[in-house]
């Protein structure tokens, strides 16, 4: 009779909701009954992706009704008296909805009299920007459940399905690879794969640009290629894309959803995209990382540099790997990574190409682990790295509570 | 109120709490004209930098250390004034905004405003306390305010005020007829003077007194360890008050704080006069002296006039109610504020004024209403001070939390 109530609060983009699967996954495996807070418009996806929970849509915009339904809706959640909420970003949305609830149950980010806080591994990998992030959002969400389900049953092994090959044109940002070089990719990887069919992912309004990319795409595969540009629902990606051989994709939400279903992510990260951070989760996806000197840049931030990143892939030599013709002539400043499991979740290994900060990664994951109980002690080859997790206000100004009686004291 | 000219403002206290009286008198005006205030809490910053003070360390260190000290408190208030999008700050001369952080504000496009409250012949640092702030307003007039505007401030003469949530009605005093009350330092002048009337009933606070035999028994402490509450009770309850800018007395400018709260309270005072004073109280509204020998014949005069005493304290009130409050301070800060705005090139944009729409259901209406009350806010209370209070406090409620998301979706 005593199980346990929870409720996650998801207002993010798709890829946001999919990146929620493990943790949700693992609150549902303590046999609680699990409560999923989306924005309404994405009741369908939500209740898509997790018939388990119950499922509530928050009106969020600056109407009148939208302010009066919120106030019904927040009145029952209050009612629901949850023992854990998982408030998963820190926008002013996210601390706003977050003082319905007494501090004691909240994860992830709140405000409490008027200061934000937020659960104390948010702070050591806020720490981690840029190349050395080394956690996929999946796991850090999920990291704030007791205990996590093991990293392996969240996405089904990726495995070919037999329908061709997906390509996404956009990525989270609306941007695509130039037409002839994402033309290139197509070509090579159809010549390894021997593959002939392909459907294109796109938005209403991308017909003009799959035609561009069809003018650079072998003839007997151009075609045949099918066109997916206009409005789907998720459940009609998910069927499309369901039975694909591969998805070829940038950084997008329909990359999250592959991976999701177990389709095989072939995926090329330029400009802001990280693979350690943004990556498909689970085994049997690959992912080409632009490793020039700028990369990962800030995702909104004016590129200078005409998105060089995105040349990279067009390059011959680059072109040659993909299409399975491996030599000892590797270009630089890309580099080929397939995904790993390990005990604190997804993470992936170089297999073409050099790569900096794998020691440095490899023993910020056993700090991680430590952290988050996983191992007792994990072997740490150089302790400057645990330098950028902790930090002395850490265990120094970890006690409000003496100062408070200091303070009475006077 | 035009919603435009409503800003986000952050007052800085003092550091070491004094001036208690002042800073939430400013507080409260600001935000009776509507403004969304916030009162930067400084009570546990002081504890760690009075331990800093107190380093059984070599001075030098120890200056590095308070430097160290004020430059942390200087960047909490930054942040705050930044996390609150403040567009104005009002400070004090001994509030920690060291240089660091007025630079900041200049920055963030924040102006910054202090109230010169100290005597600046008794406050030296006063050249560099007022750098880099933006308005400097000032209890002197001139040389004072001529010599501030040199150094490319604006200077707004801004003379003490009373607070008139403080005022006591005259006529429902109960004054005791004998008690007389003394506000100042000592001196032999003034001891000759007042020592007659010891035996009338005679109370003391200020410097120098405990060493005279005559007035040890009636001395009470220094002026600054009156709280709010007890000066209150003591202008309202005492026959006379004799209020004291300084042992010169008939010299100096500019009129202390008591002069204004015993006004409000209505309570009777023989002030030493100001030149300040000219213009702004009558002579039926304040009794003044220029010599110990006249207030010991005012005393005289007054010391059994009860009727005359009320008379003189009525005027005074109403004077005071009238024209010398936090609230005309405030706006003639604000004023001087938007005049600076204006007249500079590059006026910030200001973030949209939230407020509900007129079409807004009435059961909604009266949902943020009773939102306002339980929050200890008036019903004059704009939305924006409403959700900034929100933003304070715990609720937990489903009506202010609902509240605080729609705020969010219009920053």
């Amino acid at each position: 009779m005593n199980m346990k109530k929870y409720c996650v609060i998801q207002l993010g983009a798709l890829r946001d909701l999919l990146q929620t699967k493990r943790l949700i996954a693992s609150l549902l495996a303590e046999g609680a009954h699990v409560h999923l807070c989306v924005a309404a418009s994405r009741l369908p996806q939500a209740a898509t992706l997790y018939p388990e929970t119950t499922i509530h849509g928050l009106q969020i915009g600056t109407q009148m009704d939208a302010l009066t339904a919120n106030m019904s809706l927040f009145e029952e959640l209050k009612q629901e008296m949850y023992d854990g909420v998982y408030n998963l970003h820190d926008t002013p949305a996210n601390f706003a909805l977050s003082t319905l609830f007494s501090p004691e149950v909240m994860y992830g980010y709140w405000r409490e009299n008027g200061t934000q806080r937020c659960s104390e591994s948010f702070i050591h990998i806020s720490r981690q920007q840029g190349r050395q992030s080394f956690l996929n959002r999946m796991d850090l969400w999920a990291h704030l459940a007791a205990k996590p389900v093991p990293s392996h049953t969240v996405n089904p092994i990726a495995m070919r399905k037999g329908g061709g090959i997906g390509i996404v044109l956009r990525d989270k940002q609306g941007c695509s690879l130039p037409a002839d070089i994402l033309a290139g990719c197509i070509n090579s990887v159809c010549t390894a794969t021997r593959e002939k069919d392909v459907v294109f992912f796109g938005n209403e309004g991308d017909e003009a640009l799959v035609q561009e990319v069809l003018k650079h795409v072998k003839e007997g595969i151009a075609e045949k290629a099918v066109t997916n540009c206009f409005a789907t629902s998720l459940v009609e990606d998910m069927e499309s894309i369901s039975a694909l051989n591969m998805l070829i994709t940038p950084n997008s939400d329909l990359m999250h959803v592959a991976a999701h279903l177990g389709v095989p992510v072939n995926a090329f990260f330029y400009s802001s995209a990280w693979v350690f951070k943004d990556g498909p989760y689970g085994l049997g996806h690959r992912v080409w990382q632009v490793d020039t000197s700028c990369a990962p840049c800030e995702s909104d931030a004016n590129c200078t540099d005409e998105l060089r990143c995105m040349q990279i892939f067009g390059g011959e030599q680059f072109q040659r790997f993909l299409g399975g013709k491996i030599d000892q002539n590797y270009p630089p400043d890309v580099t080929g990574y397939v995904s790993m499991l390990d005990g604190v979740g997804v993470t992936y290994m170089p297999v073409f190409g050099a790569e900096e900060h794998a020691a440095e990664r490899l023993d910020l994951r056993g700090i991680a682990a430590e952290f988050f109980g996983i191992t007792s002690l994990s072997s740490v080859t150089d302790p400057v790295h645990a330098a950028s997790f902790y930090k002395e206000q850490d265990w120094v100004l970890s006690m409000p509570i003496r100062c408070e009686e200091a303070e009475n004291g006077l | 109120m035009a919603c435009n000219r409503l800003m986000r403002i952050l007052v800085v206290p003092p550091l070491d709490g004094a001036d208690e009286c002042l800073v939430s008198g400013c507080v409260e005006a600001l935000e009776a004209q509507g403004h969304t205030v916030h009162c930067m809490q400084l009570t546990s910053f002081r504890s760690g930098a009075n331990a800093v003070t107190l380093l059984p360390v070599s001075l030098n260190r120890k200056q590095q250390l308070e430097e160290l000290a004020v430059d942390l408190i200087s960047q909490s208030v930054v942040a705050v004034a930044e996390q609150m999008q403040a567009e104005m700050v009002l400070a004090f001369p001994r509030s920690p905004v060291n240089r660091g952080a007025r630079n900041a504000f200049s920055e963030l496009n924040i102006l910054s405003c202090l109230w010169m409250t100290e005597d600046f012949a008794e406050f030296p640092y006063w050249r560099l306390a007022i750098e880099g702030y933006d308005i400097v307003a000032t209890i002197q007039h001139e040389p004072f305010i001529s010599e501030v505007s040199l150094q490319e401030h604006t200077a707004v003469y801004l003379p003490f005020a009373a607070n008139g949530a403080c005022c006591i009605p005259v006529c429902t005093h109960t004054a005791a007829d004998g008690l007389i009350v003394v506000l100042g330092d000592a001196s032999p002048d003034l001891c000759e003077a007042l020592a007659p009337f010891v035996d009338r009933g005679m109370i003391i606070w200020g410097e120098g007194w405990d060493k005279e035999e005559l007035f040890a028994s009636g001395y009470q402490g220094k002026l600054s360890s009156l709280t709010r509450s007890q000066r209150k009770a003591l202008y309202s309850d005492a026959a006379i008050i004799v209020n004291l800018h300084s042992t010169d007395i008939g010299n100096g400018d500019y009129i202390n704080r008591e002069t204004f709260a015993i006004a409000v309270c209505g309570g009777f005072q023989l002030v030493d006069r100001r030149t300040l004073m000219e213009g702004m109280f009558g002579y039926d509204e304040l009794v003044m002296f220029e010599s110990t020998k006249e207030l010991a014949e005012l005393l005289n005069e007054f010391i059994d006039d009860s009727a005359g005493r009320r008379e003189y304290a009525r005027n005074a009130q109403r004077t005071v109610l009238a024209k010398h409050t936090y609230l005309h301070r405030m706006e003639k800060l604000v004023e001087a504020v938007e005049e600076k705005r204006s007249s500079e090139a590059a006026v910030t944009s200001q973030s949209p004024c939230i407020a509900l729409p007129e079409n807004t259901p009435e059961e909604l209406a009266g949902i943020v209403e009773a939102l306002k009350s339980g929050h200890g806010l008036s019903g004059t209370a704009t939305l924006e001070q409403l959700i900034d209070c929100l933003e304070c406090q715990n609720d937990q409620s489903p009506e202010g939390a609902a509240l605080l998301f729609w705020a969010a979706s219009h920053r």
